[in-house]
């Protein structure tokens, strides 16, 4: 018995709420009764080892996945963007972020698109085929086509983790320049914990289809990485004894 | 490369990156690469004009020409190849209507998949000029054989490329257009189909080249008019340059629909030559 909610009331209801989320894959219980909310205009980071089950919770989220157990409530629209960018090769830059857009005329999607674009910095690429972007850009383009609808809830898996160092920083900007404007609740999922406690309000870690730990980080941005080493030493210390655990089982 | 080849070629952008990147010359390039073409044509007419070649076993291009000016004054050569195109126009939509139907249905659920599929794949190793025989049996000897017989070559080629092409669609693409609401006809319509689209104009040029292929075979018998008429009737006469000339009519025919498909790639492609 799983069921999900959706709802658009923006500025009371949490961007997402999950309780007692279950997935199972054959035997491998691999969320086992997840408890979770994501406030509104909450910016939460989700960190986990690899096979904890982050994306499965962020496909939950989104409604791609199915789960065995549990609630899941959320506030659309819902937006994702992924490790890759997921642009429609086919589509010029402007019509794979209208693409999302269903309500308006045709020239009424294509101007918001063209707004979304300049507000991630290409506008001079809505010509542009996908191919002929850089990492980057593509990213932007994927950011772009998440949020020219409005989402309650921005559901982002790893979207910088294929990015250079440089860009990512850049990436880190923007998304919280963009989160600030328009407010979505976001759940960001990352291995990195200095990305995690720079951007997030909160961070969480999932471990055994649960999250083992949660941290406040209500500290002032911009933040520098160099004031968050109390923090970033509990995350390392709740990792290392998540692996700890693990191996001893 | 004939159009009739059984093989696909590599898609032209790989073949051209393999190939040593070349200098631009233009005009120069079309003048040296013609020059072995024209030479034989020459050698050719040398040929028989010294009677070495006799003009019951071939006749010369300028004779060739010739007789094919007359064909066309008489009126012969249009009508034989409306009659020709013809055929192979209903075939070929033919073909195509029922290969792209099969593929849509076979690519896109599990159940059609497993009932269209393996007959289809069993169909495919069929040789089907082979089947001319059973399809005069069949249908008689006017057109219902050769549209026939055009169809069945083109529907497997087609099929098999267009099933490949659906199959072949990145399943994160549609997966994605359903996070942002597309519906399932959007979906086909925005990426599965685009999607298929360079395997599918695959399939199609191979199966222009069957279609024309399938043409020749079928005209060979019992025909009545069409090209292949004006082939066999002048061969019955001795007429060499018309035989020879009916060949080039074919040849120019089935040249024509594959610059067409290329063009089509190049207009529907352009996202790929990024
Ligand atoms: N469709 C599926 N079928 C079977 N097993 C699956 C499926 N999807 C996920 N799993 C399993 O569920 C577990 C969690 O996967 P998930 O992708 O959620 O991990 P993750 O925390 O996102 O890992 P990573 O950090 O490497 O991305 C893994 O053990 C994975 O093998
Ligand atoms: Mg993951």
């Amino acid at each position: 018995m799983a069921t999900r909610l959706t709802t658009t009331l923006r500025t009371t209801t949490p961007a997402a709420r999950v309780s007692g989320l279950t997935r199972r894959f054959g035997d491998h219980v691999v969320l086992d009764g997840l408890d979770a909310t994501v406030g509104p205009g909450e910016l939460v980071a989700l960190l986990g080892r690899s096979g904890s089950g982050k994306s499965t919770l962020l496909r939950s989220l989104a409604g791609l996945d199915r789960p065995d157990a549990g609630t899941v409530e959320v506030t659309g629209p819902v937006s994702v963007a992924f490790q890759e960018p997921r642009l429609l090769p086919w589509k010029r830059v402007l019509d794979n972020v209208a693409l999302a857009l269903r309500d308006g005329s045709r020239a009424e999607r294509r101007e918001r698109a063209g707004r979304a674009l300049a507000e991630v910095g290409l506008s001079e690429k809505t010509d542009a085929w996908p191919l002929t972007l850089s990492g980057g850009q593509a990213q932007r383009t994927s950011l772009a086509r998440a949020l020219v609808t409005a989402p309650g809830l921005l559901l982002l898996d790893e979207p910088f983790s294929a990015l250079d160092a440089l860009t990512r920083l850049e990436m880190h900007d923007l998304v919280l320049s963009l989160w600030r404007e328009h407010r979505p609740g976001v759940l960001l999922v990352t291995h990195d914990i200095d990305e995690a406690l720079t951007l997030a309000d909160r961070v969480l870690v999932v471990d055994r289809g649960r999250i083992r730990h949660a941290v406040d980080v209500r500290r002032p941005r911009p933040r520098d990485p160099a004031d968050l080493t109390d923090l970033r030493a509990e995350l390392l210390e709740v990792l290392g004894v998540g692996e700890r655990t693990r191996a001893s089982a | 490369m004939s159009p009739y080849s059984p093989v696909a070629e590599p898609p032209p952008r790989v073949a051209a990156r393999l190939r040593r990147p070349r200098r631009p010359r233009r005009g120069s390039a079309l003048v040296r690469r013609a020059a072995s073409p024209v030479a034989l044509l020459v050698l050719w007419q040398l040929a028989s004009a010294t009677g070495v070649l006799s003009p019951d076993k071939l006749a010369p291009p300028a004779q060739i020409l010739r007789a094919m000016v007359e064909e066309w004054h008489k009126g012969t050569l249009q009508a034989a190849t409306g009659v020709s195109l013809q055929r192979v126009v209903i075939g070929f939509a033919l073909g195509a209507v029922v290969a792209v139907v099969l593929a849509v249905v076979a690519g896109l659920s599990r159940i059609g998949d497993d009932t269209v599929d393996p007959p289809m794949q069993m169909l495919r190793t069929v040789p089907h000029l082979g089947l001319l025989p059973l399809l005069v049996l069949w249908l008689g000897i006017d057109e219902a054989p050769k549209i026939a017989l055009i169809a069945l070559g083109v529907t497997f080629p087609l099929y098999v490329n267009t099933v490949a092409g659906i199959r072949g669609v990145d399943r994160k693409l549609v997966e994605t257009a359903g996070v942002l609401g597309l519906s399932w006809w959007g979906r086909l319509r925005h990426v599965v189909a685009p999607g298929a689209l360079p395997s599918f104009l695959v399939g199609l040029r191979l199966s222009l080249g069957v279609a024309w292929l399938s043409l020749i075979v079928a005209e060979q018998i019992n025909a009545t008019s069409g090209i292949g008429y004006l082939v066999t009737d002048a061969a019955s006469f001795g007429r060499t340059d018309v035989v020879v000339g009916g060949l080039i009519v074919y040849s120019l025919l089935g040249l024509a629909t594959d610059a067409a498909v290329r063009l089509i790639e190049r207009k529907a492609l352009a996202w790929r030559l990024a």
